[in-house]
């Protein structure tokens, strides 16, 4: 099984970073369709002025010229700010699959963010859940981990191809026998030999 | 009414701090936190990059400026009487 050459904050030395998963690319998407309009929306209308033959100057000699300037670069940069704090939001949610746990890390704005963990020795049910038309056309959807005991479902949502995800935790799980709930497979019959 | 032109500077400089400080804290995040790949150095070195070029811009375009004169500026002349 592949491993990673990323560490992550809590790791332990000898532990293998087996799967990392960040959500699907359309949730950052979503996120900066926004950012593109408040961009582009000044750009056309400024081009429908020159359109229009609706010409105008900036004179920095003039307060409402230099406020225009300023204004336009404080503008800029605020969006550009969000942008990248968006960015930064969907980045750092990350689904890390080790050798010893599943990490579900979710960064929910500055200064607000969770590391939950599950051992995979605990993990009972993989569920999969793939809603409406877009995440199933896109290939993307939630995944469920229920654990021993009664607390609440270890989900992460929004990540690409889950069914493979799913497929390569219980992989790991019934091939290193982790999991009491969920058995290593079947020894395989011995072959016969064909002797009467 | 005359109006001092640092004074524009000066609220421009606030603002602009206050974006400088949140774009620490968001490049500071990235650092600690985005596990040490390429792709988050390169974010931030992207956002970075971009952020010095917008207030190099709008320096370059208002250089020509005198930042120790003044902005007039002229209240429109507003006239109530009663009617007769």
């Amino acid at each position: 099984m592949p491993t990673h050459r990323v560490d992550f904050p809590g790791m332990h030395g000898d532990e293998q970073i087996l799967l990392l998963q960040r959500k699907h690319w359309s949730v950052l998407v979503h996120k900066l369709v926004r950012y593109v309009m408040l961009i582009v929306a000044p750009l056309l209308i400024f081009g429908a002025l020159a359109w229009f033959d609706v010409g105008f100057t900036v004179d920095t000699q003039n307060l409402s010229g230099v406020l225009l300037i300023l204004g336009a670069s404080l503008y800029t940069l605020l969006l550009w700010m969000l942008f990248f704090h968006d960015w930064l939001d969907y980045y750092l949610d990350v689904l890390i699959v080790t050798n010893e746990r599943v990490v579900r890390i979710e960064q929910k704005g500055l200064f607000n963010r969770t590391v939950a963990d599950l051992t995979l020795d605990r993990v009972q049910d993989v569920t999969v859940e793939t809603k409406g038309f877009v995440q199933t056309f896109l290939h993307y959807g939630s995944l469920h981990l229920q654990s021993a005991g009664e607390r609440e479902r270890f989900t992460f949502s929004d990540i690409p191809d889950p069914e493979l995800v799913k497929a390569e935790i219980l992989r790991y799980i019934r091939r290193e026998g982790v999991s009491q709930s969920i058995p290593p497979p079947a020894a395989s019959p011995p072959t016969p030999t064909g002797r009467p | 009414m005359e109006i001092p032109a640092y004074i524009v500077l000066i609220v421009y400089g606030a603002a602009l701090l206050v974006i400088v400080v949140f774009s620490f804290f968001n490049v500071y995040h990235v650092m600690r936190f985005g596990m040490h790949t390429a792709t988050a150095y390169a974010m931030s070195a992207v956002y970075v990059v971009v952020v010095s070029l917008i207030v190099v811009a709008t320096w370059a375009s208002l250089s020509s400026v005198d930042w120790r004169g003044s902005f007039s500026v002229e209240l429109p002349a507003v006239t109530i009487s009663p009617e007769s």
